[in-house]
């Protein structure tokens, strides 16, 4: 199963949005943040997360889909620009 | 597991939405960030595992490395890390770490002083000089295996050196040097950016270069167009992702190749103009050796007759289909290729042939020199490129892409290092099958090295063969093992004197990755107890040899050999006390750039790499002063020496034209194949959550937790015909040795009926002592990876 972090670009009507996308089974909807709008998808493969992030780019009220990072059970992740993750080790 | 550890990155993952959310609504840059940890003093290093080089950013407080964060201002990684990056400042706090020198007494090791053990060791090598060998490896880093070479060859006369990287890429160098005349990649990580087909020949980048393998697969995440082929003997991790596999039987990877080449020029779909202008064809001379005969183009074709699509389809067990679809991929000039391999291609016993012959099916193809369409060998460990490669700890080697056989690469070697003209040996050394079986051979029988001194590396557990090549020496009470390490491990275990070591950041460093990028850190916390740098034990015994008045440790001023200034005056950092009174690291660098010139690996002044996150050589200094480095060798686009006009310049061609080799190479048998005493195919490798012999990464319990023990995976056939299910204990047997491991059946790999896959990580199941120490002819690298093995129910 491949879990993604997104982030949508939305328009004023977000508070309506998150309620719609809530209903999603695939999705985890996040706290919005000023026309921002976390989520976390969890799909099949990578190729029905690419097409999840097609599909929500289409939706009304979304500007731009991106895609955060992702990780699968073979234990491979990415955050291509994100230093957020540090391990605390003592 | 599986729910918890989903449950686990799905909260994982809203925490990194919801950061990026937030910091997309304040406006903040998500590269101007660091953790904010109170008292944390931050500063870069690359990662001390793999060959990738990504590099780290390393939080120390009160001593201690608290914080590893990846570093997005690297290029490598841009911030990421994989699963044993994240984990990597936890190497240095294993709970036994060695701390002291051990002398071994009977069954037992005593304490000693460093001066004792600098003392020991420089009895045995004044007692049989030319007995006496130096061990390495790729994680040496490069002042390290710098200072061992001129110890060895400048100081000792000796070129009984060879590094651990012989058993890993010794066969990507050969194919390198027999196809460009030079070693190592001309294209770099950004062809994964732009490539349109990337091939993973015989390697599995999804477990061994996790960062790497995600660069190509993240462009798949963002909607780009980018397909991946996985070229395997066993459906890995890697096969998982990728839009095709082609599962091959071990060793018809050169048929493979043949097949492809033929149909492309019986075709007519070979990049003719592209061929015509940069390549030359080679074929085996008789007796092989590693320069050939030229062959004219009709010659070559007719080498190829054998391998028609039937054949080779018959061979490999790949279908004419996929070996059409794969001539198809090459045949397009608009597609962009990148192929890479690792181990899988190297550890062969026609490694040196399975490397030209990709770099063959690239030119033939015209696939080289533009963004995207080249042929990239990767490296298992930091420095093998850097340090192995480029300085040339190898027993033939001169740093700089010197050969001891050479009369002006020695010449020019002894002026730089001021010693008398004569005082390297034009012989060379043992390289590492022969000098383990000559330690392991008694004196008596010619068995000619008496001591061998081991820094970084676990020859105990990586060496093949090891009941041949390891064990018999510890029987012997002439032969003497040394071992510099940071743990107990195999190979200490049966050592004679045991040195503690500083690891990574408790020392300063350089290493060189895959890309031909050179890294350099500086030391951030103390090693612990009486641990010291490996460079230094080395100048020490030097030092010690040159105060008993032994003359190859003076130069020709009788100076010692290491003699390292600061401001204009000499420094003793033979004392351990004054060792980081000096940059020992940036002296030695200094001395060893002059040497990188030669075959166009030009290396900047040390300064330029504390200001940044590796650079690639050559690295050239430009009119405004500034250093600029190379990303894409041999073309006029990018790479400074070559000449105005001619786009593409092989300018160390092996024939001195301009041109690349693009060879004629059968495919042959191995030496061991399954029969009927021995039926299966053993294949040996590694696993994402362990670094080789898993002496660091066994050490943090998170790694350790997430893979125990090693395991021999099975076929679900094989293993409902020989009734065994998962977990039950499975007996190997080769002609070489026993031993016993629980079956995973569709696990994390699964290979095809007939085969089975062991790692080599764990120290409580040494799978070497199974494997076979048959190598490549030229390069001298064992095949870890095939031989005949027995599997039954324990």
């Amino acid at each position: 199963m491949i879990v993604s972090a997104l982030v949508l670009t939305c328009t004023d009507s977000i508070h309506r949005l998150a309620e719609e996308l809530a209903e999603d089974l695939r999705l985890e909807v996040g706290e919005a943040q000023r026309g921002f709008l976390p989520l976390v998808a969890t799909t099949a493969s990578l190729k029905s997360s690419r097409l999840l992030c097609e599909e929500l780019r289409t939706r009304t009220g979304v500007l731009d889909v991106q895609l955060v990072s992702w990780s699968d059970d073979d234990l491979i992740s990415s955050t291509p620009s994100d230093q957020s993750r540090t391990k605390e080790l003592q | 597991m599986i729910p918890e550890r989903r449950k686990f990155l799905q909260g994982a993952a809203m925490s990194a939405a919801t950061l990026a959310a937030s910091r997309l609504a304040t406006g903040e840059s998500e590269k101007a960030h660091l953790p904010t940890l109170p008292g944390v003093k931050w500063d870069k290093a690359p990662c001390r595992f793999c060959g990738t080089g990504c590099h780290v950013m390393v939080g120390t407080k009160g001593g201690k490395i608290v914080s590893i964060a990846g570093d997005a201002k690297a290029p490598v990684n841009q911030g990421l890390l994989c699963m044993k990056g994240y984990h990597v400042g936890l190497v240095l706090y294993g709970k036994d770490r060695l701390k002291k020198p051990l002398l071994r007494k009977g069954n037992e090791f005593q304490e000693i002083s460093w001066e004792r053990a600098i003392s020991v060791i420089a009895d045995r090598i004044l007692a049989d000089p030319k007995g006496f060998a130096l061990y390495g490896s790729g994680q040496w880093t490069i002042p390290e295996g710098y200072a061992a070479q001129k110890f060895m060859k400048g100081g000792l006369s000796s070129n009984h050196i060879d590094p651990n990287a012989r058993l890993c890429m010794a066969s990507a160098v050969t194919g390198f040097l027999a196809t460009y005349g030079v070693d190592e990649p001309a294209g770099c990580y950004e062809d994964l950016d732009v490539a349109d087909v990337v091939i993973a020949w015989g390697n599995n980048p999804a477990e061994m270069h996790p960062v790497l393998f995600s660069r190509v697969i993240d462009r798949r995440a963002r909607g780009e167009k980018v397909e991946f082929i996985d070229l395997t003997t066993r459906r890995t991790r890697t096969s998982g992702h990728s839009d095709r596999t082609m599962i091959f039987a071990p060793q018809s990877d050169l048929a493979i190749v043949n097949c492809l080449m033929k149909l492309l020029v019986d075709e007519g779909k070979y990049d003719k103009k592209f061929v015509e202008a940069h390549c030359a064809f080679k074929g085996e001379s008789n007796p092989r050796d590693l320069h050939g005969r030229k062959i004219t183009f009709e010659e070559f074709k007719k080498g190829l007759s054998r391998y028609t699509l039937e054949y080779t389809a018959k061979l490999s067990g790949v279908s004419v289909a996929d070996l059409r679809y794969l001539a198809a991929l090459f045949a397009d000039p608009k597609k962009r290729i990148t192929s890479l391999w690792c181990m899988g291609m190297n550890q062969h016993t026609e490694g040196t042939a399975i490397n030209t012959q990709v770099h063959g099916l690239h030119l033939l193809s015209g696939h080289f020199g533009k963004p995207g369409d080249a042929p990239t060998s990767l490296t298992g460990q930091p420095s093998a490129c850097g340090t192995a490669r480029e300085v040339g700890t190898m027993a033939h080697a001169l740093p700089g892409g010197r050969l001891v056989a050479n009369s002006l690469h020695r010449k020019q070697s002894e002026a730089f290092w001021n010693v008398p003209e004569g005082r390297i040996n034009p012989n060379p050394g043992y390289h590492t099958v022969k000098m383990w079986e000559q330690f392991s051979t008694p004196k008596e029988k010619g068995g000619d090295i008496s001591t061998i001194w081991v820094q970084v590396t676990n020859p105990g557990q990586s060496l093949p063969n090891t009941n041949k090549l390891f064990y018999p020496s510890r029987k012997d009470p002439d032969k003497f093992l040394i071992v510099s390490d940071v743990y107990p491990t195999e190979t200490t275990r049966y050592a004679d004197l045991i040195l503690p070591s500083a690891l990574w950041v408790e020392k300063n460093g350089m290493f060189g990755n895959s890309e031909r990028r050179t890294h350099q850190w500086f030391k951030q916390v103390e090693p612990p107890g009486e641990a010291r740098d490996d460079c230094w034990q080395l100048i020490a015994v030097a030092r010690e040899l040159y105060e008993r008045g032994f003359q190859g440790m003076k130069d020709k001023d009788a100076n010692f050999l290491f003699r390292i200034e600061e401001g204009g005056k000499e420094v003793p950092v033979y004392k351990w006390q004054h060792y980081y009174d000096a940059n020992v690291d940036r002296a030695l660098f200094e001395e060893y750039r002059k040497f990188t010139t030669l075959k166009h690996k030009d290396l900047a002044p040390y300064e330029e790499y504390e200001k940044a996150r590796g650079l690639r050589w050559p690295v050239v200094q430009q009119k405004n002063g500034s250093w600029r480095e190379t990303r894409f060798r041999f073309s006029e686009f990018d790479d400074p020496y070559v000449k105005k006009g001619k786009g593409i310049d092989f300018y160390h061609s092996p024939t001195e034209d301009g041109r690349a080799q693009i060879w004629l190479r059968d495919y042959i048998d191995p030496p061991e194949m399954p029969d009927e005493k021995f039926p299966f195919w053993l294949c040996t490798g590694r696993v994402i959550e362990h670094w080789h012999t898993g002496t660091m990464t066994m050490r943090i319990p998170q790694l350790r937790q997430a893979m125990p023990n090693a395991y021999v995976e099975l076929n679900r056939e094989d293993a409902q015909a020989l009734g065994v299910r998962n977990g039950d204990t499975v007996l190997l047997e080769t002609r070489r040795g026993k031993l016993k491991l629980p079956a995973w059946i569709d696990g994390r790999g699964d290979p095809p009926r007939g085969s089975v896959f062991v790692p080599f990580f764990d120290e409580r199941l040494l799978i070497n002592q199974l494997t076979l120490e048959a190598h490549c002819p030229f390069s001298k690298e064992p095949d870890y990876k095939k031989c005949a093995v027995k599997v039954s129910r324990a």
